[in-house]
This record gives structure tokens, C-alpha cells and sequence, in this order.
């Protein structure tokens, strides 16, 4: 009696898991068809001296390609810039994000505007929004400048992008700008999800408005704002647009994703650009999977 | 120093008056119940009381001093929701903690007070647990315990008992008088079930409409309801009404009801009028005043039994019999009362009394 109901209890759920598969099997079968597959051919290509005119001829070189990238500088240049402009342009969104959030959620006149607003930057293509600073940094005819020596703060316009000290600040700048109210929507998504009547419970015993933001909100907004990070990082980690158009040929900006395309385009070698895009993925996992682990070991700790 | 007085106090969403004019006092000590259908008002006269909505008119005392303007932390409150509203990323013990150590109380006391109020509820074995990993029951005896750690004088309390199942109920029920029976804190108490309010309250504040239909004792609202509204929401099952008319005589009143007629002491009223009728107040077959009845159904409840008749033209009658009446439907009753105990109310649904002699 108890084992059939367990037999049919059993059978009922590979019933379900059977029905699961059939609606995961279309995306599975494009994200083979777009990913997996792409990505198995690069990790194969990395190991042979193919060139991108003929990639049908090659021969397998074992880790020569990999041996190449790591001795060359400028491939530890461009992770170091990779490393800069991630963890800078996402700490700034992370912050500005969390306090734009908090303002929109707050009481204020014309936050329903201001929501639809803070969207904008957003909404536009990257290479659009990458192209429009460009121009509003010009040197000579920029607004930016324009504006600065207007205010008397400069006297002759500034070449934001091409001053090796100014890009890579430049380019956090605009990126700040960009992905900000990504930043803002999800966490405000969060924010708007907190149960309000432990605010209610807060004020009447006496908890101050900080502690209320430390010890409540903080903690119960922490898996919102993490999610909104890790999609962050992978996307920051491989940055390709805003550099390429702000400052394409500069090595102060030059990101991973930029040398692979490099490396492969314009050197031709099928080998090293795909040995750097295989590094480019494992870099990306590597960090995605170090953060997941300690954010979760963070919960624990925190026991949120 | 505890004691509440409200004074024409008025409550206003935009155009809309939610609280009219209200005016009470409530004494030190004193267990007080707002009752009344939903949407009547008592939660928002209750959160006024807090803090947490403004007053739009009107003056809040609490211990004899002006409060209107006082942030919620600084009036000596502590307050039960509902929905309980447990910091739900915190231990049970933490969240019986939270506001003392927002108060800055040295840990050794702080775990003192707690593992007191955690004995005096009985969660001692909940204290490490997190709010999702109780049952309902049990959060709210943490809600409570989370008021009570405070040691204020005044307790706010909004539906507590709302979302618990009948047994919990009545046990949480027994809990919070035992509660104010010990603490002997000034309560206010919000509820929509009559029940709650018969059985905890000294005194009952029916609102309607945002308005005080009546203050006073249960049994003064049980037994001198002075509304038909009243009347007809304290006590249970609800009170009968049968339609009648009421003529003044010389010295005494004739009142006629489903063609039978009686005296009554003079009142001083001619007209229509609803007479009351508790059905614990009926009696089968017996009482001063008399009217034939048809039986439609018979409910036992074990010791006693809800009996369903019609009178007249349609009307309908319940009646609380003692042990199970042997009673077919369609049998023809008389169903009486005592003279003394129907209820009657004027066409502007106000109570009618004797005039004095
Ligand atoms: N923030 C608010 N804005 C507008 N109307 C409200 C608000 N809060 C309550 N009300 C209205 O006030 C009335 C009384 O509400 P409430 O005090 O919650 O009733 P109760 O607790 O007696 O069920 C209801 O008609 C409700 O719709
Ligand atoms: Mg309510």
C-alpha cells in the first residue's frame, strides 16, 4: 500500500521532469546551436596554428598558442584593464544605483517621471551612447569642453580620450552612465518587495533610520543587489563596444575582448584569438563562480 | 501613566473622512476593543494612536500629554500587527532583541530580558529559529513577545488574531488576557469578531462609518445595545428583528407584533418600530408574549441546538434551545419571550426606552 503510493508518487515526478525536458529542449537546442557549439570550436581552435584567411587547414600545436598569449605583455595589459574597469565601473553603478533606488523609492514629488526617465541611458544601443560622448568630449568642438571653458575652469578644450591619464576615467564615466539605471531597476524591483510592516514595527521601537537601512533593508536587499551585480560583472568583464569606439587603438583601454578581436582580425591568427577568447571565458568563470561561492558563504555567515 | 484621551479627533485621506469626530478616554490599565465590520475605520483610529498616521484634526493624549506631533518611538508604545511583520532575515531571538539593542541595553541584560519573555510565552525552544521556520501560532507569540520585551505601558493591537485557525485562536485568546492579567498594560485591542471583544475587553468601542456607535461594558452592550447596528453586531448567533407598531397610551404602550399585542410601560413613541430579539432569549413553547411559528430546519450544536423558524409572512427566527428538541420541520411552535428582554428600536434604528415614571 505505502510502496504503491510511493511507486505512483515516484512515477508522477518523472512525469514531470519528462514534461520539463520537452519545454527546456527548444533553448537547449539554440543555445547549442549559438554557444556551445561556437564555443567548443574556439577551445578546439585554440590549439592549432589556424589562420582566419584559411581555417580550414591546420595542425594541432598543443599549447603554443596559450605559451604566446602569456608572454605577451599586452594581453596581461589588457586583463589588468579588464580587472580596473570592472570592479571601479560596477562598485560606482553598485553604490549610485542603490542610492538612485532608494531616492525613486522613497516618497518623493515626481518619482513615477522620474522612473520612466532614468531609464533613457539605457535604453539607447551602446555604440549609439558610445558615439554621442564622443562627441561631447571632442577637444574642440565637445559641449563638455565647451561648457568647462564657458565656466572658466580651462582655457584651451581637453582631448578627454586620447589623454592616456583621462580614458580609462572617461570610459567609467560614460559606462556609469550607461548602466546605471540597469542598476537602479533591479534593485529598486527589490526594494519594492521588502515587507513595509517591519518599517512600521522599526519606528515605533525606536530603531533609527540608519539602523532601519543597516540592519533591515541592507540585509534583505543584499540577493536583489547581488543578482544585479553578477549580471554586471559578466557584462563589464567583457566590455568590447565603449572602448572600441572611445579609444579603439589606445592600450590604456585595450580589454580582453578587444585584444582576441585584435589578435584575430587584424593579425589573422586563429590560434592566439581563440586561445584569448577560450581565457576570456575561463576568466569570466572563474570570477562568476569566486562570487557566487563567497556570496553564498556570506549568507550563511550573515544568515540572511 | 498610560491613560489615552482622544478629543474630536479626525482622520482624512484627501477628501475622504475616514475618522469623524471621535472622542474617548481611555483609563490607565484599562483593556479597551475597537470592534466594527471592516473597512469601519478601527485600524486607522489605532495607527493614529501610534504614529504611524498623522491627525488631521483633533487632540492625542497619552499620560496627559499632548502627543500629536510626537514621533511613534518617543510615545511609549508597543504594537502587534496582523501580519506580525517579524524581521524575517533574523533569529527568533534577535528579533525579540532587535529594539533593545537598538537601545544601546548591555548584552547580559538584553539576553536576560528575552529568555524571560521567552518563558513567559513559552518559545524558549523557538529562541534560534527563523520566522519562516514557524507556524503561524508560533509567530505570533513571537510578535508578542517582541512587544512585551519593551516593557511599555501602552500595547497596540491590530487583528493579532486574524490569520490564525479557531483552536489557535481561542488559545492565543486565553494568552492575551492572561497577558494583561499579569502586565496589567493599557491595551487597545482591534477586531473585527465580537467574540474576541465579549471576551477580552472591559470595555468595547463599536465604530461605524468612522464614527463611536456606543462605549461600554460587554454586558452593557449586550444588554442595552443603543442601536439596531449594535444590536445586531455583538453577540452570536445575530439578534432577530421582527417588524411591529408601537402605540402610546395613557400611562402604558400597546405594542403589536405578528398580530398579538401586549402593554408595556409607557415609551414615549408612536409608530413602527423593529423589535430585538436575542435567540438565546426565545423560548419554545413558553414566555409572556407568544407567536405562532413554523419550524424550517434544526441545527444541534450537542448540549444545545439552533432552532430555524418562520413567523408571519416570511420572517425568519433563530433560537438557542437547550438539549436536541424533538422537532420535525414544518411543525407548528409558539415561540415567547420575556417583555423585559426584547430590544426595541425606533425607525431611526435608536434604541427606545421607558420613560421614566
Ligand atoms: N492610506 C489610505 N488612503 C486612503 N484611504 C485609506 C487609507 N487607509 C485606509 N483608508 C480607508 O479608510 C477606511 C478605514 O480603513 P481601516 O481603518 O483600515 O478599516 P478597518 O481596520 O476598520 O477595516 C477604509 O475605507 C479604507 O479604504
Ligand atoms: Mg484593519
Amino acid at each position: 500500500m505505502v510502496s504503491g503510493v510511493l511507486m505512483k508518487s515516484l512515477g508522477l515526478r518523472q512525469a514531470r521532469a519528462r514534461t520539463a525536458w520537452w519545454f527546456l529542449a527548444p533553448s537547449l537546442l539554440v543555445l547549442t546551436a549559438v554557444a556551445l557549439w561556437p564555443l567548443g570550436r574556439t577551445f578546439v581552435f585554440s590549439f592549432t596554428d589556424a589562420l582566419l584567411t584559411e581555417p580550414d587547414f591546420y595542425s594541432y600545436i598543443g599549447f603554443d598558442n596559450y605559451r604566446a598569449l602569456f608572454e605577451d605583455p599586452l594581453w596581461w595589459q589588457s586583463v589588468r584593464n579588464t580587472l580596473y574597469f570592472t570592479v571601479i565601473s560596477v562598485s560606482i553603478e553598485t553604490v549610485l544605483g542603490l542610492t538612485i533606488a532608494l531616492l525613486l523609492n522613497s516618497h518623493i514629488a515626481g518619482r513615477g517621471a522620474m522612473r520612466a526617465i532614468i531609464l533613457i541611458p539605457w535604453s539607447i544601443p551602446v555604440v549609439v551612447s558610445a558615439r554621442m560622448w564622443q562627441w561631447m568630449l571632442h577637444d574642440q568642438f565637445g559641449i563638455v569642453n565647451h561648457v568647462l571653458k564657458m565656466a572658466g575652469f580651462i582655457d584651451s578644450g581637453i582631448a578627454w580620450t586620447a589623454n592616456a591619464s583621462l580614458v580609462m576615467p572617461v570610459i567609467i564615466a560614460v559606462d556609469v552612465w550607461i548602466t546605471t539605471p540597469f542598476m537602479v531597476l533591479l534593485i529598486l524591483a527589490g526594494l519594492q518587495m521588502l515587507p513595509r510592516g517591519i518599517y512600521e514595527v522599526a519606528a515605533i521601537d525606536g530603531v533609527p533610520a540608519w539602523k532601519q537601512f543597516t540592519s533591515l533593508t541592507l540585509p534583505l536587499l543584499a540577493p536583489s543587489i547581488a543578482v544585479a551585480v553578477l549580471f554586471r560583472l559578466l557584462d563589464a568583464l567583457r566590455m568590447f563596444d565603449l572602448s572600441f569606439v572611445l579609444s579603439s587603438n589606445s592600450d590604456d583601454t585595450k580589454t580582453v575582448s578587444i585584444y582576441a578581436r585584435e589578435v584575430l582580425v587584424n593579425f589573422q591568427d586563429m590560434g592566439v584569438g581563440s586561445a584569448a577568447s577560450t581565457a576570456v571565458f575561463l576568466m569570466i568563470a572563474v570570477v562568476t563562480a569566486i562570487y557566487v561561492t563567497v556570496f553564498r558563504l556570506n549568507r550563511r555567515l550573515l544568515g540572511v | 501613566m498610560s491613560g489615552i484621551d482622544l478629543t474630536d479627533v479626525v482622520k482624512r485621506f484627501g477628501a475622504l473622512t475616514v475618522i469623524d469626530k471621535v472622542n474617548l478616554r481611555v483609563g490607565e490599565g484599562e483593556f479597551v476593543v475597537f470592534v466594527g465590520p471592516s473597512g469601519c475605520g478601527k485600524s486607522t483610529l489605532l495607527r493614529m494612536i501610534a504614529g504611524l498616521e498623522e491627525i488631521s484634526d483633533g487632540e492625542l493624549q497619552i499620560g496627559g500629554k499632548r502627543m500629536n506631533e510626537t514621533p511613534p518611538a518617543e510615545r511609549g508604545i508597543a504594537m502587534v500587527f496582523q501580519s506580525y511583520a517579524l524581521y524575517p532575515h533574523m533569529s527568533v531571538e534577535r528579533n525579540l532583541g532587535f529594539a533593545l539593542e537598538t537601545a544601546r541595553l548591555a548584552a547580559g541584560e538584553i539576553k536576560e530580558r528575552v529568555s524571560k519573555v521567552a518563558r513567559f510565552l513559552k518559545i524558549e525552544h523557538l529562541l534560534h529559529r527563523r520566522p519562516a521556520q514557524l507556524s503561524g501560532g508560533q509567530q505570533q507569540r513571537v510578535a508578542i513577545g517582541r512587544a512585551l520585551v519593551r516593557s511599555q505601558k501602552l500595547f497596540l493591537f491590530d487583528e493579532p488574531l486574524s490569520n490564525l485557525d479557531a483552536d489557535l485562536r481561542m488559545e492565543m485568546r486565553v494568552e492575551i488576557a492572561r497577558i494583561h492579567r499579569e502586565l496589567k498594560a493599557t491595551t487597545v485591542y482591534v477586531t473585527h469578531d465580537q467574540l474576541e471583544a465579549m471576551t477580552l475587553a472591559d470595555r468595547i468601542v463599536v465604530l461605524k462609518d468612522g464614527r463611536i456607535a456606543q462605549v461600554g461594558t460587554p454586558m452593557e452592550l449586550y444588554e442595552r445595545p443603543a442601536s439596531k447596528f449594535v444590536a445586531s453586531f455583538i453577540g452570536a448567533p445575530r439578534m432577530n428583528f421582527l417588524p411591529g407598531t408601537l402605540r402610546r397610551d395613557t400611562g402604558a404602550s400597546r405594542l403589536e407584533v405578528m398580530g398579538v399585542t401586549h402593554t408595556l410601560d409607557r415609551i414615549d413613541y408612536d409608530g413602527e418600530i423593529s423589535i430585538g430579539l436575542r435567540p438565546e432569549d426565545l423560548i419554545l413553547g413558553g414566555g409572556e408574549v407568544q407567536i405562532p411559528a413554523q419550524v424550517l430546519l434544526v441545527e444541534p450544536l450537542g448540549g444545545e441546538a439552533l432552532v430555524h423558524a418562520r413567523v408571519g409572512d416570511g420572517q425568519m427566527l433563530v433560537m438557542k434551545v437547550q438539549g436536541k428538541p424533538d422537532l420535525r420541520p414544518n411543525a407548528d411552535i409558539t415561540v415567547g419571550w420575556m417583555r423585559s428582554k426584547a430590544h426595541l428600536f425606533g425607525a431611526d434604528e435608536l434604541a427606545l426606552r421607558a420613560a421614566e415614571a
